[in-house]
């Protein structure tokens, strides 16, 4: 049988490296956690989502990357009008912007469908111009791409989610041979006209960009976290304080420390040894990632490997670069390691996706 | 090399920028580790004392509120210092044995209740550095019980905060009062930067403006040692305070309508005709908006709001009432420019009107006798005005009333004001599936019946007759300063209507009002005023099975009006000329001087 066939063709290295980085993240979780009844239940559904996401791993790896990129745009105007929606209609209060749906049983974060949504529609883009692209105005349609979702999420606003965007769009350029100072140029613009943009921003939309750029002038919000953060690493040393027994973590010091703070337990109680080990398993993924890329097929398995690996590449950078204070708080979630439902289930479709182009060039 | 089975027919060149990706991964992860071995091996040590003695506390900053001051600069509510009670989750849950303690010490002490304060400390776990605030403006005395026991109540500090004071305890419904934000109004407010324990405001100006008047919250991130002594300043924000409102209010001339209305109940306001500035306005009974700075004390809230004359309504925007024979001015209006009746037109009145074999009279027993629309207004006769009103139909009655901005908000930037109600027959129909008869024109056509108006909107009547028919929206903020008294923004006058009147209408309303206030016959004699001319209409809306409210509204100069005014007084159990017109008088005797 085909299908058969296509499982002994599974990259099991890419996968064990993935699932490792998922244990290590539900020791976390529970580290945690473990002390809240009101957290308690997390490793469990922690479990689910990984459970979830495995499963939509398996999707993604059976089906075709080529009709994934064929319906690329369709999934990209729908993730665009879903953007819109929220807008619209998604104002919430939950943590001051409109990021979720809520579907009943569960939330559904369109900002994370878009990075999946943009990697898609670049590589379409791309793959079937990649003459153009080496001119200057042959960028401007798939940087439009980008823009246009850019600027949703930016409305919502998640910061966070919006410049992971930025290095997924100039990764795929770059790769498919766009000229690295055209980039350069439009990306000096862009920062050029931000004055003109403030111009229309509204006063909380304001402040808010200004406790991003200047955390320090927001001591009590943004700044807070980064301080607590900044102790519970520095305090871990170099094998930690072991599992459960830091201090910071366990009493709650460091908010959203099952999130978007995950990392700063695992360097309080693991120390820099277990970052050391986390952060190698991350690199031994990215770099099977990047050989994955190179040994498609084709343009389009290549481009879309690319458009993974910067994506789970810029998440770990911005992630452990604002929990050890070098940059500001965004919100942006550790792959596989911070707890969330959306955040697990995206990463695994692109290790689906990864696991796909793969078999297919593999089989050649 | 990382690859070896290059797929042969891919062109080199994306091998090159794939390798380069890899070295930038590489490079990324491995100055990421640098990073963590400089903060974890290198400065490890200073870490690991800061998380031992833990640690740090956020001390809060509250910006001070801005000022509300009248036309004239003078200050009608200020801030003073006032200390709050705060406690810490981080610094009780170092030593959890003590959390239970800890509180129910802490509800003894102060009378707050362990339910309540444990509660805050729960909330306030989301940002445990943090103190929640369990009182706000702490007396002496328990500052002193607090202090002695100190070392048994960890995690507790006293927070240098701010509280509002009204060095004029003048407008009360006007000015509203702030307080600690609810959980409802967190819910709403928390997008807009509002957090636990802050003080806003809740009724009045102070609730329209919040924004404005706030500022921004400063604080302190500061490292204390064991025992809760501050050890150093790691980060500050400065506070920022809120912006001041410049009210339309006249101080002096609001003091007086106050004194005015004593202890009746009922409102009064004043407007500037020329722009829609309310230079007074007064709602009886009242509130002192002092009672609600800082702790609120025992008692205050359930006898103001058990109080059967309802002191928590500003009766000037949110009492409806008939508006009775203040009304006629509008049926004049309407009558005259429908056509319905001519400046010559006389009315007989006999003191009785009988329409269908039902009875209607007149104030004035004994009747008019012929009698044209100014004498009409001046005497105030009902039957001239059943008369007209049958001629001008209810529909125009409805038309001109709405065009003088009865029926609907005025827009006065003060919060819950009513729009009142205009009938008209499709409105009776739609609502008592009853047609309308003659005789509800008849009530209508002298203020009665259905016909509902707040003072406000009595007020704006009077000011647009002053003015030749313009609706300025009444508005009790004309500017914005900044705390050093630099200006922000100023509010223009706003336009809400027109009423298109003729000069000769015009000049017959006046001049019946005028005469009210002059002649011997006049119903309105009491607002006389030397020096000054004065138009006013008084009304007496009866009220059964209670006391007759009193009404009038009146303006002045005649030739040049600077100011319209209108009183309502409930349950006077005596005319609109008796009751209210002596208000109106004294308001015009202060406000040009006399």
């Amino acid at each position: 049988m085909r299908i058969w066939d296509s499982w002994r063709r599974f990259d099991l290295a890419l996968f064990g490296t993935a699932m490792l980085l998922a244990v290590v993240g539900l020791v976390l979780v529970y580290s945690a956690s473990h002390h809240s009844n009101a957290l308690g239940h997390l490793v469990w559904k922690q479990l689910l989502w990984l459970a979830m996401g495995t499963l939509m791993l398996s999707f993604f790896f059976i089906v075709d990357y080529q009709s994934l990129v064929h319906g690329a745009y369709l999934f990209y105007g729908a993730v665009l009008l879903l953007l819109v929606l929220l807008v619209l209609f998604g104002r919430q209060s939950t943590g001051g912007s409109a990021r979720w749906f809520n579907l009943g049983l569960f939330y559904v974060q369109p900002s994370e469908l878009a990075k999946l949504a943009l990697i898609l529609a670049m590589t379409r883009w791309v793959s079937e111009h990649d003459r153009e692209i080496k001119t200057f105005w042959g960028l401007l349609p798939p940087l439009g791409l980008m823009g246009l979702m850019m600027g949703l999420i930016l409305k919502q606003p998640d910061l966070g989610t919006a410049l992971v965007l930025f290095p997924v769009a100039f990764v795929i350029l770059l790769v498919a041979g766009a000229r690295l100072w055209h980039l350069g140029l439009i990306l000096f613009m862009g920062l050029a006209s931000t004055p003109l943009l403030w111009h229309f921003l509204k006063d909380y939309q304001r402040r808010r960009w200004i406790s991003f750029i200047q955390p320090e002038s927001d001591a009590l919000g943004a700044g807070y976290n980064a301080i607590q953060s900044g102790i519970a690493i520095g305090s871990g040393g170099f094998f930690g304080k072991g599992f459960l027994q830091g201090t910071q973590s366990q009493l709650n010091f460091v908010p959203m420390h099952h999130t978007d703070f995950i990392f700063s337990v695992l360097a309080e109680e693991w120390g820099w040894l277990g970052c050391a080990v986390v952060l190698g398993l991350y690199l031994a993924l990215l770099l099977q990632a990047v050989k994955i890329s190179v040994s498609s097929k084709d343009l389009r398995g290549t481009l879309l490997g690319s458009g993974v690996v910067a994506m789970l590449t810029t998440q770990v950078i911005f992630n452990v670069g604002m929990t050890s204070g070098v940059l500001p708080v965004t919100g942006i979630t550790l792959p596989l390691l911070s707890y969330g439902g959306s955040s697990v289930v995206t990463v695994m479709i692109c290790l689906g996706i990864l696991l796909n182009i793969r078999r297919e060039s593999s089989g050649a | 090399m990382l690859w070896e089975n290059l797929a042969p027919r891919k062109p080199q060149q994306y091998y090159i920028r794939l390798q380069r990706v890899a070295v930038g991964v590489t490079v990324a992860m491995a100055l990421l580790l640098l990073r963590l071995a400089w903060m974890q091996l290198w400065m490890g040590k200073e870490y690991r004392s800061q998380a031992e003695n833990n640690a740090t506390r956020t001390v809060p900053w509250r910006a001070p509120r801005g000022l509300l001051l009248d036309r004239h600069l003078r200050v009608l509510v200020s801030n003073q210092p006032a200390l709050s009670l705060g406690l810490t989750p981080a610094e009780l849950l170092r030593r959890p044995e003590m959390v239970d303690p800890v509180i129910q010490r802490l509800a003894s002490l102060t009378g707050l209740g362990a339910e309540e304060i444990h509660e805050k400390f729960v909330r306030q776990s989301k940002r445990p550095f943090a103190p929640a605030r369990l009182s706000q403006d702490l007396d002496r005395a328990m500052l002193g019980r607090l202090e002695e026991r100190r070392d048994q109540l960890p995690g507790m500090m006293v927070i240098a905060d701010s509280k509002r004071v009204y060095p004029l305890p003048l407008a009360a419904h006007v000015l509203g009062y702030v307080g600690e934000i609810s959980e409802k109004q967190l819910d709403a407010m928390e997008d807009q930067g509002y957090r636990m324990g802050d003080m806003v405001g809740q009724t009045g100006l102070e609730a329209v403006y919040d924004q404005v008047l706030k500022g921004e919250d400063g604080g302190r991130q500061v490292r204390i040692d064991a025992h809760g002594h501050e050890l150093s300043v790691l980060a500050e924000t400065q506070p920022r305070t809120g912006n001041s409102l410049v009210l339309t209010l006249d101080a002096a001339l609001q003091q007086v309508a106050e004194d005015q209305m004593g202890r009746n109940a009922g409102a009064i306001v004043a407007l500037d005709p020329r722009n829609g500035d309310v230079l007074a306005m007064v709602s009886k009974p009242d509130f002192q908006s002092s009672d609600f700075s800082g702790r609120v004390k025992h008692g205050v809230w359930s006898r103001l709001l058990q109080d059967e004359r309802t002191p928590f309504t500003n009766r000037a925007i949110q009492g409806v009432y008939p508006p009775g024979s203040v009304f006629k001015v509008v049926t004049a209006a309407a009558a005259l420019e429908t056509g319905a009746v001519t400046p010559q037109w006389r009315a007989e009145c006999y003191g009785i009107f009988y329409i269908a074999n039902w009875p209607y009279r007149c104030w004035k027993e004994t009747g008019h006798g012929a009698i044209a629309i100014e004498q009409a207004i001046t005497e105030s006769c009902d039957i001239y005005f059943y008369q007209a009103g049958l001629r001008t139909k209810v529909q125009a009655l409805h038309d001109y009333s709405v065009r003088f901005g009865l029926g609907r908000k005025t827009g006065v930037d003060l919060p819950g004001e009513k729009a009142g109600l205009v009938p008209d027959a499709a409105w009776k129909e739609n609502t008592q599936s009853m047609p309308w008869f003659p005789g509800n024109t008849i009530m209508m056509s002298i203020g009665q019946g259905y016909l509902q108006v707040t003072p406000l909107q009595m007020a704006t009547v009077a000011a647009a007759i002053a003015n030749g028919g313009t609706l300025w929206k009444p508005h009790l903020v004309s500017r914005v300063t900044s705390p050093e008294g630099e200006l922000v923004s100023e509010v223009k006058p706003q336009k809400m209507g027109q009423v298109a009147l003729s000069p000769e209408t015009l000049r017959l309303i006046q001049r019946g009002m005028t005469k009210a206030v002059d002649e011997r016959r006049g119903t309105a004699w009491r607002a006389r005023v030397e020096g000054v001319s004065v138009a006013g209409k008084t009304g007496t809306i009866q009220n059964p099975p209670f006391a007759d409210h009193a009404a009038f509204v009146a303006f002045a100069p005649v030739e040049n009006p600077q100011i319209a005014i209108a009183v309502l007084v409930e349950n006077a159990g005596s005319e609109g000329g008796v009751v209210a017109a002596p208000m109106a008088k004294a308001m015009l005797d202060a406000y040009f001087g006399k």
